[in-house]
């Protein structure tokens, strides 16, 4: 009896204590989620924006999403979520309990490293940089605020540069 | 005929003592499809290169020997997927298959992750099939059950009562995951979540329809002071989700939802409530019934308005349902109504 009790609270804990951790930190990771998926407000005042990557040869210039090698949203959002990141600390859309400048150019290094290693493989393409580009749209996408470059990764250096970084 | 009906209603009956059995089965069959379907052999082969910071920390534990498979050991890896399915349908070495097909959800929906997007839809069904790995109750109908009564003449009556606590938990699970959307709603979007432009802003979104660089917006807070931006000057929070509804008849509806101010408030207050108020399943069988319903019915109306069918989480909650409850009420009605006979429940038992 002591053992069957003792075994219902080893299962209990492990199944629900995972829970418990992900709704109280606001995260999640696969399968434990704070379910956030319509966790935010948007009304008509929102800045919405979008990402847009672009490839640079010899001042020649190549918009990448014809080369993210899957689905844009899953491109955008694996880029947003895990290596980006939100400007809060703790994001709920990803597994994060902490940020750092450190810690984000570490992601952005490894992220383009790895995406430059597959853009050459995949499409027998190299750049000197990749620019990471924004554009401010409404809910129909019309755009409210042209493209503004945010930062770029320099393959020859093998660091990202942060522009708002660079002006402050 | 009648006596065809009555060996059918106690079929049925005695099926209803072991909701977590039925569970297993048609989970099994649900779930196993959608692993199977999300396990290929290219995302093993992204999975270090280009996504290094996408792991969960699921995949943080196995060997990286485990994701440099050469395609003939992936088909093996399949092939263990597919008899971990078709042996947990059956119940045969049932906990230790269910065990072998939760471990294959965690690392598939994992890998999913790593790729871009936490499937939402298999988080909780995943965590079902681990607990019915584990929990008593789940392999009363199945072949390992029938060995064991083989076995173990003497003692078919002791091994017929379940303990509670598996339902529970399971219920436990699902109550957990409803709540914390809830919350998750007020938590980071405040209290004005439930003016409706939220929803309203979902049920128009055309996601799949957007032109090719469009499709996925990132939103910014401008209030986020600058003290606290040093990545940008926009401050970004979070992605949004998407509305991947592309039936014509469907958009209509949710658009006429979405220009009506007063029936997209009432959705948008009566979803937070409803998932807040999950705690209300463990009351009693009534409330538990009325609430599982419910959800059912909340996603069926997400599934058709937004695409989004969460048919693992309705397949949940119906076998959560106390049918048991339901079955007597119907009977107690017609008896009363005296539509048959007083003594129906009695002779078919």
């Amino acid at each position: 009896m002591k053992w069957n009790i003792a075994y219902r609270n080893l299962v209990l804990f492990l199944v629900l204590a995972p829970n418990i951790f992900v709704v109280i930190m606001g995260i999640e990771s696969t399968p434990y989620t704070c379910a956030p998926m319509f966790g935010h407000y948007i009304d008509e005042n929102t800045d919405l924006y979008l990402f847009k990557f672009e490839g640079v040869l010899d001042g020649e210039k190549t918009n990448l999403v014809d080369y993210y090698g899957k689905p844009e949203g899953f491109f955008i959002r694996h880029f947003f979520s895990k290596v980006y990141g939100s400007t809060k600390a703790i994001s709920p859309f990803t597994n994060k309990l902490s940020e750092s400048p450190e810690a984000f150019n570490k992601r952005m290094q490894a992220f383009f490293i790895s995406y430059g290693n597959y853009l050459q493989k995949e499409y027998n393409k190299s750049f000197d940089k990749i620019d990471l580009f924004i554009k401010k749209v409404d809910q129909n996408r019309n755009v409210l605020m042209d493209y503004e470059l945010l930062g770029f990764f320099d393959y020859h250096e093998q660091h990202y540069k942060s522009l708002y970084h660079k002006n402050k | 005929m009648s006596i065809l009906f009555s060996k059918l209603y106690e079929l049925v009956r005695y099926c209803l003592k072991y909701p977590l059995s039925l569970l297993r089965i048609t989970l099994s069959v649900l779930f196993g499809k959608y692993v199977y379907g999300s396990l290929y052999y290219d995302a093993f082969l992204e999975y270090d290169t280009n996504y290094i910071y996408g792991k969960t920390w699921f995949l943080e534990l196995l060997p990286s020997s485990l994701f440099d498979l050469s395609p003939e050991q992936f088909a093996t890896l399949k092939l263990v997927l597919v008899i971990s399915i078709i042996c947990s349908i059956i119940g045969l070495f049932g906990r230790l298959n269910l065990l072998i097909l939760a471990f294959f959800g965690y690392l598939a929906f994992g890998l999913v992750e790593v790729a871009g997007a936490f499937d939402h839809h298999l988080s909780l069904p995943t965590q079902v099939m681990l607990a019915l790995a584990l929990v008593p109750g789940s392999m009363k109908i199945s072949l390992d059950a029938l060995i064991l009564r083989f076995f173990r003449k003497n003692n078919i009556n002791s091994s017929n009562q379940v303990p509670k606590w598996g339902f529970n938990l399971i219920l436990a699970l699902v109550v957990i995951t409803y709540f914390t959307a809830g919350v998750s709603k007020i938590r980071y979007g405040g209290l004005k979540w439930v003016d409706g432009t939220t929803l309203g802003f979902y049920l128009k979104e055309r996601t799949e329809k957007e032109k090719k660089g469009e499709s996925q917006l990132i939103i910014g807070d401008h209030k986020i002071k600058d003290e606290d931006k040093w990545k940008d000057r926009f401050g970004f929070i979070a992605h949004t989700y998407g509305n991947f509804q592309n039936v014509k008849k469907w958009n209509e509806r949710a658009d006429y939802i979405a220009n009506n101010r007063y029936l997209v408030i009432a959705l948008a207050i009566g979803s937070v409530m409803f998932e807040l108020l999950a705690f209300i399943a463990f009351f009693n069988s009534k409330y538990r019934n009325i609430y599982l319903v419910s959800a059912i019915l909340f996603h069926m109306s997400i599934g058709q308005l937004m695409g989004i069918s969460f048919r693992q989480y309705r397949l949940i909650c119906f076998f959560l349902i106390d049918w048991n409850l339901i079955i007597d009420t119907i009977i107690n009605k017609l008896k009363t109504k005296k539509l048959i006979p007083e003594n129906f429940g009695k002779l078919a038992s």
